[in-house]
């Protein structure tokens, strides 16, 4: 299997007459298991929207009421006057960013050299990154969070965007080569020839030869940071560096767990995603599936 | 590797800028650096941790050798801890694995609709995994959570979802087969178009009924597929950790309890660096050797019937 | 835009980029509070932060010196000081500490002896003192700021309906509690998971006359007071059924919620919870309850425990921190924090002055508080002993949800934690 062979679908039209027995029946499972895995899918979303839209005496009702009494914004309010969620939206969205930024700078041509470098010592430094994607992550965090306080750097957000982009580069690394590899040598030898620097060829030649490779491994990159709990609950205590996810779980309190607000802070952090889902659907699908099949 | 396969005497024949290796260890060195400053030395440091006491208790750190990896395996939670992640990494994997083909299969032909099931599909495994906990753990509250709600409404007995073990163990388990099924059926979609079409279609033509094609064609052609997905799948599952996290912190009574969390509460709630660095240790050879299982039994095989 | 980025001279950018925030870094960080210190305080509600908006205000505005504090919750709170005092991290200068955990940081935390005069120490509830020493090297690790003990919140509307009295036996515990179960209503609630779970047994085993560890600090909690203490404790939650089935999840946050949303007609809490149920915002059964002391077995015992400031042995601002510390402990705070917060003072003067200055059912309150602060206990603070907790955490959540008997889950614990407190040197 390689990614070329997924990336491009191939249609059987051509079985369509040997499959006309049966084909009601079998049409109809195909509908239910397609409309059952549909809703089993976005129901538990579902329920945290309308969750979200509830006053508190609402949430609080038993017998359980499905539909909302009646539609109502303030435990969106409410996270931010209240919970002040706007810090940790703010430092979730310098993280993620600032991570994706130093992934793809470092990934790119660190991928070019592995894919077309006769580098000796590139079989061992691929199969570290293997193994680096395997590691738990709190193996890392232990050490990283020691590491961290002994420079001083705890607590910062420098600390979270160096830990996150070391922790994704293997796999951004990875993905890059699959997408180098596929590409033919051939511009890049004529270039060379013209007398194109290596810098040159990276930049002008390599990269918008695979934009979408690119770009599936910043979406990749971005979510799997901005959805980060662990890295950011051991390296972070303020909120001078927490993040969403672990913003949501101070709305464990002493006093009560706030289900309206939290949902309603879970609904803020998903939305990225929808967007990325929704736009970017086929980058993402293209790094899922290339990263997981050359795995 | 590409590369590897290249005759050397075409690099030469390239301009003055003939790729050398030390351009392109200049040009990995960014990354190379950030990993291994961030990434190997920590892991390194904690891997040698793993042989010394190093708690709060003792501000002297000194080396006990293999003690903290034998006081893990002697300490009960562990066993538990161990118990838990098996049956945790075993059931949710096969069952992601079975529902992942099967849907799969079902649905890979010209339904209306695929596309937008697709993009929704991608939503659950994309969004954070403690969105995910924190939902299902209100969705399974006992008392205002829906799906007791549900349950009372249909006139059947409510579960204690959260608060007895093994309810504790299959919510929790419920929680990530609802997130990760989807990016399987996917995976699986994307491998079942690129199938070769001819031996299906020869099946057909012979009148094959649809499940022998499955089982005897489908199925084995899909083999690399399945492989890929079973290996990420036993590598995820030992590196689980928010959505535990935020739906039961690991109980009621250790429940809950996989590898990753029991190495978080020793680190973070027990202050002993040492043990917790041990357990780490001890998921990542556990999901090492099932690896190897996974490669190795079929590889075993197939040489014992090449042999025989 | 990330294309775009890659064409400016990615090769030095990314480069001088990492290497530049790497090294630059810890220098802003340190920049930016040289002329504060920095404070790492305990939350928990929503009145919290408010308090300590206020006396931080009120301490610079005194002094000059100014606070830059950050907030978290007990858990996590703890969590967060046992990983900085693991690292031995002089990020924070003064500390949020608990009598619970104290001995995790005996090590971290600066000895307060040098500040505090003996006369001053005097002053404070010996109780909570006494458990803040380290047994080893006599040092102070922290001093109590307001003191922490529970009572029995119950409610009073219901308990007339019925014709019944608070309880004060275990045996009317049950009684009481299993009038007033059923129709998705339970007479009582307690937390069954993490801290709070061994809280709960702790006072059942010294209230069924056991203690934690002999007279050579040998684990004796799995003797006969103990097993009696963790099957009745079970057999609240699953033989009598009079505590919501989903107690075996709860901590203290999902304990109070029971009782103020009205779900619960009884439970054991903490001084703030007279503040909280007395708040519309916070509860549903405001004027609805009363106190009632703590309940009793063969003994009257629970636990005296205490909200702390420590010092980080680390820090590089000592003076001004201990200074802080001072502040937040001195009578002034104390009487802000328990008139608005309804914290119990951890000074004898300030406790005496607020019991005296209280009228009625604010009154019988104190007193049944007061009484139990005077019986009261905690746990031991042994080397090793703060990993016995952890493991009693789910020694007890196993019992409770009936994966294992009392007898068997305390025998196997106490095997493992005479072997985790040998390790720990508390027997040298």
């Amino acid at each position: 299997m390689t990614a070329s062979a997924t990336a491009s679908p191939v249609r059987r039209r051509r079985g369509r007459p040997a499959m006309r027995d049966g084909i009601t029946a079998g049409l109809v499972i195909r509908y239910l298991v397609l409309i059952g895995t549909v809703l089993l899918t976005v129901f538990p979303l579902i329920w945290l929207v309308l969750t979200s839209l509830r006053s508190s005496a609402d949430i609080f009702a038993v017998p359980v009421r499905v539909l909302p009494e009646s539609v109502t914004f303030n435990q969106y309010v409410a996270v931010f006057s209240q919970y002040g969620l706007d810090n940790y939206l703010w430092n979730t969205v310098i993280v993620s960013v600032a991570t994706v930024v130093l992934v793809i700078l470092c990934a790119v041509p660190c991928a070019y050299a592995m894919a077309r470098f006769n580098l000796p010592g590139a079989k061992v430094v691929v199969s570290i990154l293997l193994i680096m994607r395997m590691i738990p992550v709190v193996a890392l965090a232990i050490p990283l969070f020691a590491v961290f306080a002994s420079i001083g750097l705890l607590d910062t957000l420098t600390a979270l965007v160096l830990a996150h982009t070391a922790s994704k580069l293997p796999v951004a690394i990875w993905l890059l080569m699959g997408f180098i590899q596929d590409l033919p040598k051939e511009i890049e030898e004529s270039a060379q020839m013209d007398g194109a620097s290596t810098l040159r060829i990276i930049v002008q030649i390599v990269s918008p030869l695979i934009a979408p490779g690119i770009g599936a491994t910043a979406v990749i990159t971005f979510l799997f940071t901005w959805n980060d709990l662990l890295l950011a609950l051991t390296l972070s205590s303020s909120e001078a560096a927490q993040t969403l996810p672990v913003g949501l779980t101070n709305f464990v309190s002493q006093f009560g767990i706030d289900w309206g607000a939290m949902s309603a802070a879970g609904v803020m952090m998903v939305i990225p995603t929808l967007i990325f889902v929704w736009f970017a659907q086929g980058l993402l699908v293209k790094g899922l599936v290339t990263g997981a099949v050359r795995g | 590797m590409t590369t590897a396969a290249r005759p050397a005497g075409r690099q030469r024949r390239g301009s003055s800028l003939a790729p050398s290796w030390q351009k392109g260890y200049l040009l990995a060195s960014p990354a190379l650096i950030a990993m291994i400053a961030i990434l190997i030395y920590p892991l390194g440091y904690s891997f040698v941790m793993s042989f010394y006491r190093w708690d709060l208790a003792s501000p002297s750190q000194y080396f006990v050798g293999l003690s903290n990896y034998r006081d893990t395996f002697n300490s009960l939670g562990f066993q538990q801890t161990l118990r838990v992640q098996l049956i945790f990494s075993f059931v949710t994997i096969a069952i992601e694995v079975v529902a992942g083909i099967g849907v799969a299969v079902l649905v890979n032909s010209k339904l209306r609709g695929l596309k937008l099931a697709r993009t929704l599909l991608l939503v659950p495994p994309m969004i954070a995994p403690a969105v995910v906990g924190l939902n299902f753990r209100w969705l399974f509250n006992g008392q205002y959570g829906l799906v007791n709600a549900i349950l009372r409404y249909l006139g059947l007995p409510e579960a204690p979802w959260l608060s007895d073990p093994n309810w504790a163990l299959a919510s929790v388990m419920i929680a990530d087969i609802w997130q990760n099924t989807p990016l399987l059926v996917l995976l699986f979609l994307a491998g079942l178009q690129s199938l070769p079409q001819e031996p299906i279609e020869a099946a057909q033509v012979d009148g094959a009924s649809p499940w022998g094609i499955f089982w005897h064609i489908t199925l084995p052609l899909l083999r690399p597929v399945i492989m890929i997905v079973l290996m990420l799948r036993i590598i995820d599952t030992f590196r689980t950790f928010d959505v535990i996290w935020l739906m039961t912190q690991g109980g009621p009574g250790g429940a809950t309890n996989l590898v990753t969390v029991n190495a978080y509460l020793l680190a973070f709630q027990s202050a002993s660096f040492g043990h917790a660095s041990a357990v780490s240790y001890i998921a990542l050879f556990l999901s090492l050797i099932f690896l190897a299982l996974l490669y190795g039994v079929p590889w075993m095989r197939r040489r014992l019937r090449r042999t025989s | 835009m990330s294309i775009r980025l890659t064409r400016r001279g990615f090769l030095g950018g990314s480069a001088a980029v990492i290497g530049g925030s790497t090294l630059a870094a810890p220098y802003i960080a340190q920049a930016q509070n040289a002329d504060e210190i920095r404070a790492l305080l305990i939350t928990g509600g929503p009145l919290y932060p408010k308090y300590w908006e206020k006396v931080v205000a009120d301490f610079t505005a005194k002094t000059g010196i100014k606070v830059k504090y950050d907030l978290l919750e007990f858990t996590p709170l703890t969590t967060k000081i046992v990983t900085l005092g693991a690292a031995r991290s002089p990020l924070y200068d003064v500390f949020s500490t608990h009598t619970a955990q104290i001995d995790s940081f005996f090590n971290y935390f600066g000895p307060l002896n040098e500040y505090f005069t003996a006369d001053e120490l005097k002053d404070f509830y010996q109780v909570g003192v006494d458990y803040l020493v380290d047994p080893k090297t006599k040092n102070l690790a922290a001093i109590p700021r307001n003191m922490d003990a529970r009572t029995q919140y119950y409610r009073s509307d219901v308990y007339a309906e019925h014709g019944l009295k608070a309880a004060v036996t275990w045996e009317d515990l049950v009684a009481v509690s299993q009038k007033l179960t059923g129709n998705g209503y339970y007479g009582l609630v307690v937390p069954g998971q993490g801290d709070p779970a061994q809280r709960t047994f702790s006072d059942y085993l010294w209230q069924a006359g056991g203690d934690w560890v002999d007279d050579q600090g040998k684990p004796a909690f799995n003797a006969a007071p103990g097993i009696e203490a963790l099957t009745f404790y079970r057999d609240l939650i699953q033989k009598w059924k009079v505590v919501p089935p989903d107690a075996v999840s709860y901590q203290w946050n999902e304990n109070s919620t029971q009782f103020s949303s009205g779900a619960v007609m009884d439970t054991f809490d903490w001084p703030g919870a007279f503040a909280t149920l007395a708040n519309p915002e916070t509860s549903k059964v405001v004027g609805k309850w009363s106190t009632a002391p703590y309940v009793r077995n063969k003994t009257a015992i629970s636990c005296a425990i205490s909200h702390a400031m420590a010092l980080n042995s680390m820090s590089k601002r000592k003076p001004p921190a201990v200074e802080f510390i001072k502040y937040t402990v001195s009578p002034e705070a104390q009487l802000l924090n328990f008139n608005e917060y309804s914290n119990f003072p951890s000074r004898l003067s300030v406790a005496k002055q607020v019991v005296s200055e209280a009228t009625g059912a604010k009154a019988e309150w104190l007193a049944q508080l007061e009484q139990t602060i005077a019986t009261g206990k905690e746990w031991p603070k042994l080397p090793g002993f703060s990993r016995v907790c952890t493991l009693m955490f789910s020694t007890i959540e196993r019992a409770l949800s009936n994966q294992q008997t009392p007898e068997e889950a305390l025998n196997q614990a106490a095997a493992e934690a005479l072997q985790i407190m040998t390790q720990a040197g508390a027997y040298n």
